[in-house]
């Protein structure tokens, strides 16, 4: 431990303030279902039908039922959908809602503002 | 080293104990029916600040904690209480044993990232818990054992409590902070 390390004391309380509001039953997502979520706007770019199974196969830090439960709490915190498909009812797409939509247009928005900053220096 | 840097360093040192003596006023005053002893409460809110300041500034949130926990002691204002030192000291040293204990299970990065929730509670219960053994045992040579255990039983009970009431507090308002603003920004 060194209190003149290089890393800045702002950001030391960014981290440290976001792992506590974790804690918080208002948080409405929590640190990894924001990152599924920021997987899930990734493969909706590319593809607009993404299979629950396709998540459960892809998971590499977490099982794929822990995949599963964090996509149900996904679903129960209204940012995607799981309807099953007409053709074979074992298949499940993961469709994001409208506050899903949201979610990933400010993520965008977010994005392109750093880049113009970064730009701009 | 330069003046620079020894002004921060002194800023930072004199905010952690200022900080300390507030909540540690604050705590009196709220949870005043509360005390066990005069070194010990059921419910003791500056308790969060050591696992807090510690990670958010190193050695120098030690020092802070040590300062602002010497001033908060009985008679410490009065004059210089050499007895009271090792009590103030527990202050900063629990947190650095709950940290040194706790890397053993996960990681914790210089600049914080990667730290959950969860983990910040448990280096908040282990430091209560690092803080009531050290405590208990500088007491145990100079009181009745029984007193000392109960005491240490009430020093980590209300470190846990006041740790979970602050960071609840913490977590909610930094919730709610969150949510007003995204609402200001659609």
């Amino acid at each position: 431990m060194s209190s003149s390390n290089q890393t800045p004391a702002y950001l030391k309380l960014l981290n440290l303030i976001s792992a506590i509001r974790e804690l918080s039953p208002l948080q409405n997502l929590s640190a990894d279902e924001e990152k599924i979520l920021s997987d899930l706007a990734v493969r909706w770019h590319f593809s607009e039908k993404v299979t629950v199974g396709e998540m459960m196969q892809d998971s590499e830090r977490v099982s794929p039922s822990t995949m599963y439960r964090r996509l149900i709490a996904l679903r129960d915190k209204g940012l995607v959908s799981l309807p099953a498909d007409k053709a074979d009812r074992r298949i499940k797409f993961v469709i994001p809602t409208n506050a899903a939509k949201n979610y990933i247009k400010k993520l965008d928005e977010g994005m392109k503002n750093l880049m113009k900053e970064q730009l701009k220096d | 080293l330069s003046a620079q840097t020894l002004i921060a360093g002194t800023a930072k040192i004199s905010g952690v104990a200022i900080a300390w003596v507030l909540l540690f006023d604050l705590n009196q005053y709220a949870f005043a029916q509360l005390e066990y002893s005069s070194r010990a409460h059921w419910i003791f809110l500056p308790a969060a600040l050591r696992i807090i300041f510690v990670l958010l500034f190193g050695w120098l949130g030690v020092i802070g904690l040590m300062v602002g926990a010497y001033f908060t002691l009985p008679d410490s204002l009065m004059s210089f209480q050499f007895a009271n030192i090792p009590l103030a000291a527990s202050s900063g040293v629990a947190p650095l044993l709950a940290l040194f204990y706790c890397r053993r299970f996960f990681k914790v990065n210089p600049d914080l990232s990667e730290l959950r929730g969860a983990h910040v509670v448990v280096l908040s219960i282990v430091c209560a818990a690092a803080n009531s053994i050290v405590l208990s045992m500088y007491f145990a040579t100079q009181e009745d054992v029984r007193f000392v255990i109960e005491q240490g039983i009430s020093i980590f009970v209300g470190d846990s409590l006041g740790s979970a009431i602050v960071l609840s507090v913490i977590s909610i308002g930094a919730s709610i902070a969150v949510k007003l603003n995204q609402r200001k920004e659609s």
